[in-house]
């Protein structure tokens, strides 16, 4: 039988998410590094320096690019002399003109709802941290954010616009409008507002100020 | 301070799902940081799973029975199924786009049905073997899971497009919402899924 002791002041407890296994690794890892579970080799933690500023600063580029995107079209259709354009949000409402409103609910939830919900979420909790206090009910609004991520399919919805200007392009004139290449630099920010995001840290942040719980 | 075994569940431990915190705690009792629902494993992993899993799979029969959408131009043009349109983008020559909606909207939420079902009956049979190759597959349904709405959002974005009267509509038709629904049902079977229950049936060998 392998004796492992609980946590020391500098050590935490920490059980791989898919494989249960018991690790246990210092609070802080050394910059660069990366935790990797002993028995499935899933990525446990990993080194994310200056976390907070970075993630509130792509959060925020995020949301103000989300502004952007949903105020100007994201493709334009020329032929025979009509135009036409579509929008995120246009997009998203159109197949209620059909009565399709559970496409409708599953489009504005995955491609506007969830994404912006959690980008305010996140601002809301980070920003009080970074000057240094706690916001009331981050524990509720943190957990929020956990649930919101999974759904937010900014990505997908990128992949969704380039087919369909390449297969109107075969039709007619398609112009990719302002709203496009916002969301292109939104795709970037957010995925890297992800990868800067320390989950680990901001709960022990939370459980200090809450409960004095290491 | 306690001796602890190689895993959270046999030296008594619960990991939290949200906050990750590992405390001496049992099933349902709140996690004393975030107040989540403590879990042993996800909470009846195999039934849900199940569940949502067979009620993809009997979805994705009307799914491409039933047309996505119309494309009519020049005044012809018929309701056309997944299928359908994946054929005609390889009639017009369209290989790229052919292969990204056929991967998208029926190698994927195929894949992640047989996956599943896969996963489900390895742990049934407690399989003990094949671990490695068990989490890969786990891992590749959850990297590649939502990809399956891009035809999704490709209907609304030209259905919103294409309205050039005689010239060229394009208008959705019922497929589309069943479609829809097999996505959001193939994301949470692969939520509710415990991949810890792969793993379990290995550790009970020792
Ligand atoms: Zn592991
Ligand atoms: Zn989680
Ligand atoms: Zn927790």
């Amino acid at each position: 039988m392998h004796g492992i002791w609980v946590q020391g002041p500098e050590r935490v407890l920490f059980a791989c998410h898919e494989c249960d296994w018991l690790h246990r690794m210092p609070a802080a890892l050394p910059e660069g590094a990366v935790a990797r579970c002993r028995r499935c080799g899933a990525v446990l933690a990993s080194s994310r320096p200056d976390h907070l500023v970075r993630t509130l600063t792509l959060t925020f580029a995020t949301l103000v690019l989300f502004t952007i995107v949903n105020a100007f079209p994201l493709l334009e259709l020329k032929l025979g002399g009509r135009e036409t354009s579509v929008t995120l949000l246009s997009g998203a409402l159109e197949l209620g003109h059909h009565g399709m409103w559970d496409v409708v609910i599953l489009v504005l939830l995955t491609s506007l709802l969830f994404p912006i919900l959690h980008c305010v979420a996140l601002l809301y909790v980070l920003m009080p941290m970074v000057m240094g206090y706690k916001p009331p009910g981050a524990v509720w609004v943190f957990r929020s954010a956990h649930l919101f991520s999974p759904w937010g399919m900014i990505g997908v919805y990128m992949l969704g616009v380039l087919v369909a200007f390449v297969k109107l392009s075969d039709m007619a004139t398609v112009v990719p409008g302002v709203a496009v290449y916002a969301l292109a630099a939104l795709l970037f920010c957010s995925t890297a507002a992800g990868n800067a995001l320390d989950c680990c840290d901001i709960w022990r942040r939370i459980g200090e100020v809450d409960d004095g719980h290491p | 301070m306690a001796i602890l075994d190689l895993t959270a569940k046999s030296s008594g431990l619960i990991r939290c799902h949200v906050c990750a915190l590992v405390t001496p705690s049992s099933e349902n009792h709140p996690c004393p940081r975030c107040a989540t629902p403590l879990h042993v494993r996800k909470p009846s992993s195999l039934q849900k799973t199940w569940a949502l899993t067979m009620a993809a799979a009997l979805l994705y029969i009307p799914a491409n029975i039933f047309p996505i959408m119309t494309v009519v131009q020049m005044g012809q043009g018929e309701p056309k199924t997944i299928l359908a349109g994946v054929a005609s983008l390889i009639e017009t020559g369209m290989w790229p786009l052919a292969m990204i909606v056929f991967i998208a909207s029926v190698v994927v939420p195929l894949g992640k049905i047989v996956i599943l079902i896969y996963l489900l009956v390895s742990v049934h049979w407690g399989l003990k073997t094949y671990i490695k190759e068990r989490i890969a597959l786990y891992r590749l349904m959850e990297v590649f899971g939502h990809w399956s709405m891009v035809d999704i959002f490709l209907v609304t974005l030209l259905t919103t497009l294409v309205k050039m009267g005689a010239l060229a509509t394009i208008e959705p038709n019922r497929g589309v919402s069943f479609f829809g629904a097999v996505v959001v049902l193939t994301i949470f079977a692969a939520r509710t899924f415990d991949p810890r229950l792969i793993w379990d049936s290995a550790h009970d060998q020792r």
